[in-house]
């Protein structure tokens, strides 16, 4: 019935093997202890874990930081890193995505002030501003303001603030020239819902793909991108079937391949080092927990899919108006108790026990979306299939010596994987 | 369009067929009804079949939720009241703007002079 159960793992009763998670990866095994961290053992070696290692044996020091030994259990170093990466440590979202334009409404300047002010009442020491136009040259000056004023604030709290602007279609030379100047980053919007057509795609520097159902040739696309000078590209599936998901898996993992032949530095896929690199709680897209969107008219939402089930018609995931709400009193949300209930991992059938646990959560706002309920049917998530499909080609992709290295130009903490 | 199955009272418990009745909302009309050891459950819409595969995937997923909800519920209301409870703080206050009032003042005007400029088009 369950991914989970194509492979179950062995049970061990010796003593020195403790609690933790595995998954069949390839030919190997991943083992995945209490705070995240992961290895890949061969399957003997998993096999000499489960059997019990002697004190001299060298699998000893690779295992011992995942916290899976028994006999070797430190339990400060737990703890710390628990608290670390937990959600209580959480200060606010890192992504505010804000969408000037969208589906012919443009918003003004003065709610994208409200909404920069939202974002700058959270308190973080860092934050992400995302700016998302489908239509630039109607958008074009409230972004500026977005992006100038934003800076203003950073500079004015001694905050971190990076900012991307993600422009569908043209972005046009005045904007462009404006992005460039001030170190915006710019990451043009596409669709991949077939082969890929050169003509619809300029020169960028980054590039978010979505992933239809048509989808075909990634090798081709990943050819295409980087012959434009795509130095970075993030795919999303655009997939709410089980069948499709199942699609995009094959796309993304072929595309994977295609990249790291091209790129031998290792998967450039700020994507990959997001869901690896960030603290567990940062996850891309996770309702609030990780991100809010702002629609044009200021309205804030708990993310890009809360905002979309509105625009259908379905206001759960709203949060309220950018210009009344205040960061301190959204515990007392109803909704914020509901995306706390629904993205617990441990009481999700399947996440409980899951390898990835730690790197992963379904957004409660994509599983309403996609199965009617903020906690969705893991056993056949769209989702889960392609956050687990994504994953299984990471890692099985990654070696120690050369490809998870290359990530730490990302930030990505890679002493918490052993490949 | 209809579909029925009968099922199990033992495997499919009143509750979790009305859980998962709530996920079709909008799409489907649920109807239950017993002839003893079975629920007779009744699906009305278009794509009825689907619809009622759809009903009883759910309430088994609802059923095995419970079960988890019950073991790791305790610990997982603990902490997610605790993140509710102190994971709100606001941003803290610029003391430069609390020491000097003008600094404020300054403030809104360069953000007032940024609109002005917007609201030309540039």
């Amino acid at each position: 019935m369950t991914r989970l159960a194509d492979w179950t793992a062995p049970v061990s009763a010796h003593r020195s093997v403790g609690p933790h998670r595995a998954r069949r990866v390839g030919a190997t095994v991943l083992v995945a202890g209490p705070s995240g961290r992961v290895a890949r053992l061969s399957v003997d070696d998993y096999d000499r874990f489960l059997r019990g290692l002697p004190p001299a044996d060298a699998l000893r020091a690779r295992l011992a930081p995942l916290g899976v030994l028994a006999d070797a259990f430190d339990a400060d170093a737990l703890a710390r890193e628990l608290v670390e990466t937990g959600l209580l440590n959480w200060r606010g979202p890192a992504t505010h995505l804000l969408f000037v334009s969208r589906r012919g409404a443009t918003m003004t300047p003065e709610t994208a002030k409200d909404c920069v002010d939202l974002a700058f009442a959270t308190p973080r020491p860092a934050l992400t501003l995302e700016l998302a136009t489908d239509d630039a040259a109607a958008a074009g000056a409230t972004l500026r303001f977005a992006a100038r004023y934003a800076e203003k604030k950073a500079e004015w709290s001694r905050r971190g603030l990076t900012l991307v602007a993600r422009v569908r279609g043209d972005a046009g030379g005045a904007l462009a020239g404006f992005l460039s100047e001030r170190g915006v980053a710019l990451r043009v919007e596409l669709d991949a819902d077939g082969a890929p057509s050169p003509s619809a795609l300029r020169p960028c520097a980054r590039a978010l793909v979505r992933v239809g159902p048509g989808a075909r040739d990634p090798e081709a696309w990943v050819d295409l991108l980087a012959a434009r000078g795509v130095g970075s590209v993030l795919f999303a599936p655009t997939a709410r079937t089980a069948a499709h998901a199942r699609r995009f898996v094959a796309f993304y993992a072929a595309a994977l391949g295609r990249l790291l032949e091209r790129w031998e530095d290792g998967p450039n896929d700020e994507w990959a080092a997001a869901l690896l690199g960030g603290r567990a709680a940062e996850r891309p897209g996770v309702d609030l927990l990780e991100t809010l969107a702002y629609a044009p008219d200021g309205g804030v939402y708990s993310s890009e899919d809360g905002l979309a089930l509105a625009e259908a018609g379905d206001a759960t995931y709203a949060l309220g108006p950018a210009a009344r709400l205040r960061f301190e009193e959204l515990a007392k949300a109803p909704l914020v108790r509901l995306i706390a209930a629904g993205s617990w991992r441990d009481v999700q059938p399947l996440c409980g026990d899951c390898a990835y646990r730690l790197l992963c959560t379904v957004p409660p706002s994509v599983h309403q979306i996609e199965q009617g309920s903020p906690w969705g049917r893991l056993p056949d998530s769209p989702r889960c299939i392609v956050h687990m499909g994504v994953l299984d080609a990471l890692f099985s992709s990654w070696d120690a010596e050369k490809r998870l290295p290359a990530l730490e130009k990302w930030g990505v903490d890679t002493a918490r994987y052993s490949c | 369009m209809k579909a029925s199955a009968k099922v199990p009272k033992v495997l499919y418990a009143r509750a979790d067929l009305a859980a998962a009745a709530l996920v079709l909302s909008g799409r489907g009309a649920v109807s239950l009804s017993s002839d003893g050891a079975r629920w007779i459950v009744e699906v009305e819409g278009a794509r009825a079949a689907a619809l009622l595969d759809e009903l009883l995937d759910e309430a088994l997923s609802h059923a095995w939720r419970q079960s988890r909800v019950k073991a790791a519920g305790p610990a997982a209301r603990a902490l997610s009241s605790r993140l509710l409870a102190e994971g709100f703080p606001a941003a803290p206050e610029d003391p430069l703007e609390m020491l000097e009032p003008t600094v404020a003042a300054d403030r809104r005007e360069d953000a007032e002079r940024l609109l002005e400029r917007a609201r030309r088009g540039d």
